[in-house]
C-alpha cells in the first residue's frame, strides 16, 4: 500500500509543475498521457500480481477444485475425475483417522506454542538484565533454531530411543523410570514427546522476539515506578503485560502458524505412528496424497488446513493494525 | 518447507502443471541427425542415481549399447527415488511417459489401469528368454493377463544374523521356522542387545516386511482376517510384546535404520534385503545370510526390483530390442548383479557362480523361487499396504487385540481389490 502512495504523491508534485502548459484543453494526447500517468503504478505492480496469481492462486484454486473431485492415481491420467461435490470432505470428516489427526494437530499446536512461549518469555526476562556473558550464552540459543528441522529430529530420535536414548539414560539414572519407554514409539508418548521436541525447536523463536519486545519497553517506565515505590511484580503487571502485549501476540500466532502446518519433524520422528497415534492433518494429506495417490481425499484435508492457517493469519493482521494503530 | 512451498509442490503433482521434468518424452521418437540417416532416440529414466556405484553401473549399460547399436541415442534422466512415482504419474497424465522408465515392480498395475503403458503381449509371448525368469517374476510384469513390461533386475529381504552374537548364546545354526525363530531370537535378547530386528513403520517399508509373514502363515491379503493373518499377527505380536525380543522402536523403524541397528551390532538378527549391505559391512564382526525362517505355510518373501515399463507411445520395436539385450546375461551381468546390487531372478543364473558377487548373494538367490509380486493384488496397491501397515501398528503398539485388528482389516481391504 505504502508504495502506492508515494506514486501519487509524486505524480500531483508532477502535475503542479506542468500544469500551466498542459492544462488547458485535454487533447487526445494529453489523454493518453493521463491513462498512461494513471496506468503507471499498476504496471509496477503487476509483476508481483502475475506471481501471486501464478504461485500462489492458481494451484490455491486448482487445490479447491480438485478437492472437489474423485482424483486418484488410476484417472489422473483420463482426467475424469468425477466430481463428486463435496463427498470428499464428508468422507475426510467423518473418517476417525482424519478426526484424531485434526484433534492431534489442535492439541499439538496449541500444547507445543503455549510452552515454548512460556519458557521463551522466562528466558526473555531472564536475559533482558545485562550481567557477564549474557550476550554470549543468549547467541547460543540460536544456534538451535539455525540447525535444520531434518537434523534435530534425527537427533532427538536417537534421544529418545527406548533402549540406547539418553532420555532413558538419566531418567532411570535419577530412579524415575524402572521399565525403558520407547517415547516416540508408544502410543501414549509419542505425542507428547512430539510436543516436548517441538517446545524446543520454538524456544528460541520465541525468546529472541519476546526479548526484543521487552528492549524496547522504555526503561524510564521501569526507573519511574521504582521511584513511585512499585515492586517488580506490579512493575512487571502494569508495565511488562501491557507493553509486551502486541508482541506476544504476535509471536504466539506465528509460532501457531509454524507449529500448525509442520510437517517434517512428525514425519522424521514417528511418520504419524504408532498406530496414527502422533498423526497430524499435514502429514496425513501427505500420506493421502503422495503414498495412496487419493489426490481428491488429500486435497479436501489440504484445504481444512488452509483455512485454520488462514484465519491464524488474518487473526495476525489484525492484530499487527491494532499495533499500527496504537503507534500512530 | 513453508505452507506456500508445500502446497505449491502438492498441488503441481495433483495437475502436473510443473515444467520440471526435463528432456524426457515419450511420443516422437526418431530424428534425422546430421549425416541424414535416421537415429532412433530412447528416453529412458530410472532412479539409480541414489548412489556413484549404481549410477555408473547404468551409464556403463548404456554406453555399452550404444557403442553395439550405432543407431540408438539413448536420453537418459535419473530422478531422485523420493520423486520417481510423483514425477511420472505426473508424465503419464500428460502423455509424456518415457519410451523406457525402470519401475518398481509392484507399480505395474497402477500404470498399465492408467492406459499409460505399451501393451507387450505379442513380444512376449513368444519372447525366447520369458520362460527362463522365476514364475513370480513373470508374474510381476503382468496386469489383466496382458504383459507391460519386461523383467529387469530382482531382489528379496531374507534373514540377517550377527554369528558372534550367535556363538555367544550357545547357537550354531540359523532358525529354520517361526517356533525355532522365537526361541533364538528371545534367548539372544538381553539388556544390550535385540534378538530380532525389523521394520514396522506406518510405511509400505513395514507392509513390505509382514507380508511375507502373513504368506508364511498360509494367508494372503484378499483373505485378510482368516485365522492364518490373526497367526502372522500374534507372532509379531509375541516378539515385540511378549518376549521383548524385538523392540519396540521397530514400529518407527525404516529398512535403513534396521540396517543400522544390526550393523552397530545391536540387533541379533533381522529381516532386511541386499540393499543394507553397506552399513552391515561397517559393523566388526561375523555375520551371515540364511533364507525366511518357515511357518505354516513354508517360507516366503517380498519381490523387490524394477522392471521396464514401455511408454505407450514409444516406438515399441526399438525399447524390445533394448530391453531384449539388456535381459542377455551375457551383456549385462556385472551391471546388474554387482553395480545395482540385484539377486539373480533367472532360473538359469540363480546358482551361477558368476552372479555371486558377494558370499550372500547365495542365501538370497535360495529365498528367490520363493519371492512374491505385491503388484498381483491390483493398481490399488499403495491403499492396500495403508491396510497392511495400519493393522501390524495396531496390533505391536498395543491399540487393538490381533483378531480385532485383522476384522478391521478385512473390511477394509475387499473394496480395494480387482481391476479398477
Amino acid at each position: 500500500m505504502k508504495p502506492e502512495t508515494t506514486f501519487v504523491k509524486h505524480d500531483a508534485s508532477f502535475e503542479k509543475g506542468t500544469a500551466p502548459t498542459r492544462a488547458a484543453v485535454p487533447s487526445p494526447k494529453r489523454r493518453g498521457a493521463a491513462a498512461r500517468r494513471a496506468l503507471t503504478p499498476y504496471l509496477f505492480v503487476l509483476p508481483a500480481l502475475v506471481y501471486m496469481a501464478g504461485l500462489l492462486a492458481y494451484p490455491m484454486v486448482l487445490n479447491v477444485l480438485t478437492s472437489f473431485k474423485d482424483v486418484t492415481a488410476v484417472n489422473l491420467l483420463s482426467g475424469d475425475g468425477q466430481w463428486v461435490g463435496l463427498e470428499n470432505y464428508r468422507q475426510a470428516l467423518g473418517d476417525s483417522q482424519f478426526v484424531d489427526a485434526a484433534v492431534h494437530s489442535v492439541v499439538y499446536a496449541l500444547a507445543a506454542v503455549a510452552l515454548q512461549l512460556l519458557i521463551g518469555l522466562a528466558l526473555a526476562l531472564f536475559y533482558v538484565r545485562s550481567f557477564p556473558g549474557a550476550t554470549a550464552t543468549r547467541s547460543l540459543y540460536l544456534i538451535g533454531y539455525a540447525i535444520p528441522i531434518v537434523v534435530s529430529a534425527e537427533v532427538f530420535r536417537w534421544l529418545l530411543d527406548g533402549r540406547t536414548g539418553f532420555v532413558n539414560w538419566v531418567f532411570s539414572l535419577l530412579g524415575l523410570q524402572h521399565e525403558p519407554v520407547y517415547w516416540l514409539a508408544d502410543r501414549t508418548w509419542a505425542l507428547p514427546a512430539i510436543i516436548g521436541i517441538q517446545v524446543w525447536l520454538g524456544i528460541p523463536f520465541a525468546m529472541v522476539t519476546l526479548l526484543a519486545g521487552l528492549t524496547a519497553i522504555p526503561h524510564s517506565l521501569h526507573e519511574a515506578a521504582q521511584i513511585d515505590g512499585a515492586t517488580g511484580w506490579r512493575r512487571f503487571r502494569h508495565i511488562t503485560v501491557p507493553l509486551l502485549r502486541p508482541t506476544f501476540l504476535a509471536a504466539a500466532i506465528l509460532s501457531l502458524i509454524f507449529t500448525f502446518k509442520n510437517f517434517d519433524l512428525i514425519w522424521i520422528a514417528t511418520q504419524g505412528g504408532p498406530a496414527n497415534a502422533s498423526e497430524v492433518l499435514p502429514t496425513l494429506a501427505y500420506k493421502l496424497v503422495f503414498l495412496q495417490f487419493l489426490f481428491g481425499k488429500g486435497a479436501a484435508v489440504l484445504n481444512v488446513i488452509f483455512l485454520v492457517l488462514l484465519v491464524l493469519s488474518l487473526l495476525y493482521l489484525a492484530a499487527l493494525r491494532r499495533e499500527e494503530d496504537h503507534a500512530a | 518447507m513453508n505452507w506456500t512451498c508445500r502446497a505449491v509442490a502438492a498441488i503441481a503433482a495433483l495437475s502436473a502443471l510443473t515444467a520440471c521434468g526435463s528432456g524426457g518424452s515419450g511420443g516422437d521418437t526418431t530424428k534425422q541427425d546430421q549425416g541424414g540417416s535416421d537415429k532412433v532416440t530412447i528416453t529412458w529414466w530410472d532412479y539409480f542415481g541414489y548412489s556413484p556405484q549404481s549410477d555408473a553401473a547404468v551409464n556403463a549399460l548404456i554406453k555399452k549399447y550404444e557403442d553395439s547399436h550405432p543407431g540408438v541415442d539413448i536420453q537418459r534422466t535419473a530422478i531422485g527415488f523420493a520423486d520417481f512415482r510423483t514425477k511420472l504419474l505426473q508424465a503419464a497424465a500428460t502423455g509424456k511417459f518415457p519410451d523406457i522408465a525402470a519401475i518398481d515392480n509392484s507399480d505395474v498395475p497402477v500404470f498399465a489401469s492408467q492406459g499409460a503403458l505399451a501393451d507387450l503381449t505379442s513380444k512376449m509371448s513368444t519372447w525366447a528368454s520369458k520362460d527362463k525368469y522365476l514364475d513370480f517374476v513373470i508374474k510381476s510384469v503382468q496386469y489383466d493377463n496382458k504383459f507391460y513390461g519386461v523383467p529387469f533386475r530382482s531382489n528379496t529381504t531374507a534373514l540377517w544374523y550377527n554369528k558372534d552374537l550367535f556363538k555367544a548364546a550357545g547357537l550354531s545354526t540359523p532358525p529354520q521356522n517361526w517356533d525355532e525363530l522365537r526361541a533364538d531370537a528371545k534367548k539372544l535378547t538381553d539388556s544390550k542387545h535385540s534378538g530380532i530386528c525389523f521394520s514396522a513403520a506406518p510405511t509400505e517399508e513395514g507392509t513390505f516386511t509382514f507380508l511375507p509373514m502373513i504368506w508364511q502363515a498360509g494367508g494372503d491379503v484378499p483373505t485378510l482376517g482368516d485365522q492364518a493373518s490373526v497367526d502372522a499377527l500374534t507372532y509379531v505380536d509375541a516378539l515385540v510384546n511378549k518376549d521383548k525380543s524385538a523392540p519396540k522402536s521397530v514400529l518407527q523403524w525404516g529398512q535403513s535404520d534396521v540396517g543400522d541397528q544390526f550393523g552397530s551390532g545391536l540387533c541379533a538378527m533381522m529381516f532386511n534385503g541386499p540393499w543394507v549391505l553397506g552399513s552391515v559391512e561397517k559393523g566388526k564382526f561375523e555375520w551371515d545370510v540364511s533364507p525366511w525362517p518357515a511357518g505354516k505355510g513354508g517360507t516366503a518373501s517380498p519381490l523387490g526390483g524394477e522392471v521396464w515399463a514401455v511408454g505407450k507411445n514409444a516406438n515399441v520395436d526399438a525399447v524390445w530390442k533394448l530391453t531384449d539385450w539388456l535381459a542377455d546375461p551375457a551383456n549385462s551381468r556385472t551391471e546388474i548383479s554387482e553395480g545395482l546390487s540385484s539377486i539373480p531372478n533367472r532360473k538359469d543364473t540363480l546358482d551361477d557362480p558368476a552372479w555371486l558377487w558377494h558370499p550372500m548373494v547365495k542365501a538370497f538367490a535360495q529365498q528367490m523361487p520363493s519371492a512374491r509380486p505385491r503388484g498381483a493384488y491390483g493398481p490399488k496397491y499403495a491403499q492396500i499396504s495403508e491396510v497392511v501397515w495400519t493393522m501390524e501398528q495396531q496390533v505391536l503398539s498395543g491399540a487393538k487385540s490381533p483378531q480385532d485388528a485383522a476384522a478391521e482389516a478385512k473390511g477394509k481391504i475387499q473394496p480395494l481389490l480387482g481391476s479398477s
